[in-house]
């Protein structure tokens, strides 16, 4: 079988006017995208709409190389959901509050009720679960292995705020990872 | 050592600890099974994150997305021909304004005076004639431009 290409030779591709370098790329990483958003967002058509921004921003963004292509684009798409959440603010108000995620959490314990050959998890589901500010740094440590001071320069907060975010993203996700067990 | 509080072992699952510590926090371990619980517990929750599955995505998705090339450059291609038409516009603009300026000082309206003095050549003495209106409409534009200067603010 032939060996894929790697993302930066695709981005060379792309550079050249390569069309389907840049159909590749989408294919690749848009599902990974599509459930941050997801997770990010409030409704599907959102989601969909922050996706297509960041790859319209990867066409006019540099991209240097200093992190994967993929954490390149969660990186992007992290700016981009916190800018449709400004813009829908009375909608994303009840995400973004206590009552969103004791929703999303009774959401996902319906889930769990589920035979447990069928309990498969959905990574936004699960993410949902958690404060905005906790989904950032799970998102970045968690699924992008970033250290913690790349998250700090990322998300422009302390070193020191990334670790006890970090904590406490993690207690929670024992109680979502214990409730979710199937009894 | 005491048992390390949740936060520096969440930072130990992470590497995150210098190196000292990271040392102290793993013989630590080897002998305490309530940190140890603590810090399989963070290691099940990255596991869970790591192994949930991503949301589906449709083919016309993927194909909607891959079609942000052509987007971005219409738009790009729009934002060009937007900047032309506003440059054309304002050099339209300006080329009317100075051709009427133009036109104004290369084709003033003819004076009274003037007309009389062309008629008065007919007539005989014109040259006196002339001269009388010539500094009767100079002394009406000097009035006319003063009192513009007085409208001023």
């Amino acid at each position: 079988m032939a060996e894929q290409p790697r993302d930066s030779e695709l981005l060379e591709r792309l550079a050249k006017g390569d069309e389907s370098s840049f159909r590749e790329i989408v294919q690749r990483h848009g599902r990974y995208l599509f459930t941050i958003a997801r997770s990010l967002t409030n409704t599907d058509a959102d989601a969909e709409d922050v996706v297509q921004e960041v790859f319209m921003a990867l066409l006019k963004a540099r991209f240097r190389g200093e992190s994967s292509l993929r954490t390149f684009l969660v990186s992007i798409l992290m700016r981009q959901a916190a800018l449709v959440r400004r813009k829908h603010k009375p909608w994303m108000r009840l995400a973004d509050s206590e009552e969103g995620v004791i929703e999303a959490q009774q959401s996902a314990t319906v889930r769990s009720e589920e035979p447990a050959v069928n309990a498969k998890i959905d990574l936004a589901d699960l993410l949902k679960q958690l404060s905005p500010e906790h989904r950032e740094v799970v998102i970045l440590r968690e699924l992008e292995g970033l250290t913690y001071d790349e998250i700090a320069k990322s998300l422009a907060i302390a070193r020191g705020t990334v670790e006890s975010r970090l904590h406490r993203a993690r207690e929670a996700l024992q109680q979502i990872a214990t409730r979710m067990k199937p009894k | 050592m005491n048992c390390p509080n949740d936060q520096v072992l969440s930072a130990f699952c992470d590497g995150e600890l210098p190196p000292v510590e990271m040392a102290q926090v793993r013989t630590h371990l080897q002998g305490c099974a309530v940190c140890s619980d603590v810090v399989r517990a963070i290691e099940s929750a990255s596991t869970m994150l790591r192994t949930a599955e991503w949301s589906n995505v449709s083919q016309e998705m993927l194909d909607r997305w891959s079609t942000a090339k052509t987007a971005v450059q219409d738009r790009s291609l729009r934002r060009f021909v937007g900047s032309l038409t506003g440059i054309a516009a304002s050099v339209l603009i300006v080329a009317s304004f100075a051709r009427q300026q133009t036109s104004d000082a290369s084709s003033p309206t003819i004076g009274e005076w003037e007309q009389i003095a062309l008629a008065g050549e007919d007539e005989g003495d014109s040259s006196h004639v002339a001269a009388t209106f010539m500094a009767a409409d100079l002394s009406m534009r000097r009035a006319d431009a003063s009192s513009r200067e007085g409208d001023r603010p």
